[in-house]
């Protein structure tokens, strides 16, 4: 059973934090794709941790990367 | 894996704003909506609260400069009977996050497992996924 969390913490001045964890490869980038687009596409930053490197070789990651910064 | 991001919110759904507003608690009409002003005058809006308070609302139209919807309103007027513009805003747009947060996750199978109000003020959504 694979469980994946997303947590969306919307500060009192209307900035928003997005969190996830539990997912595979780059996949929660692919998940929270719309959320961002929704609420403006203006990422202030995005902090990657080691898990999202471990299938580099997954070729479905080339259109990924296509989404950052 | 895990990825961390913060974003700056800018309402730019229409759909998701009107959740907002009506979880606010407030009547939103379903096309546009004539906004109550100063003098009784009053002025159409894509998006709105017709009479907030006393007879003046607020709307919200999208403005092309900033790719976003932005607000009309008397806020002198409004902040006489106890409306202050960045309050307003804030809180519409804290829910208009939760708006997004939710109609953008659900169909990807995510359920709210929970829902907070933090002592700091902000909204926190916990969503999840059992596959």
């Amino acid at each position: 059973m694979n469980i994946e969390e997303v947590v969306v913490t919307i500060a009192a001045d209307g900035s928003t934090q997005v969190n996830t964890m539990g997912f595979t490869g780059m996949a929660c980038v692919d998940a929270t794709r719309d959320l961002e687009r929704l609420l403006g596409n203006e990422v202030l930053d995005r902090t990657l941790t080691d898990e999202a490197f471990q299938q580099a070789d997954n070729p479905t990651q080339q259109g990924i990367s296509d989404s950052w910064g | 894996m895990s990825h961390f991001t913060r974003v700056a919110t800018r309402i730019v759904d229409e759909t998701c704003l009107r959740t907002a507003l009506t979880t606010a608690g407030y009547s939103v009409p379903a096309g546009p909506a004539t906004i109550g002003g100063w003098n009784g005058q009053s002025r159409q809006a894509t998006v709105g609260i017709p009479d907030l308070t006393h007879g003046y609302g607020v709307g919200f139209d999208w403005e092309a400069s900033h790719n976003m919807f932005s607000s009309v309103a008397d806020w002198s007027e409004l902040a006489h009977h106890g409306v202050h513009r960045d309050q307003f805003l804030n809180k519409v747009t804290q829910l208009y996050g939760v708006a997004v947060a939710r109609s953008t996750m659900e169909p990807q199978g995510f359920s709210v497992v929970e829902q907070t109000d933090q002592r700091d003020g902000s909204i926190r959504i916990l969503l999840r996924r059992v596959s």
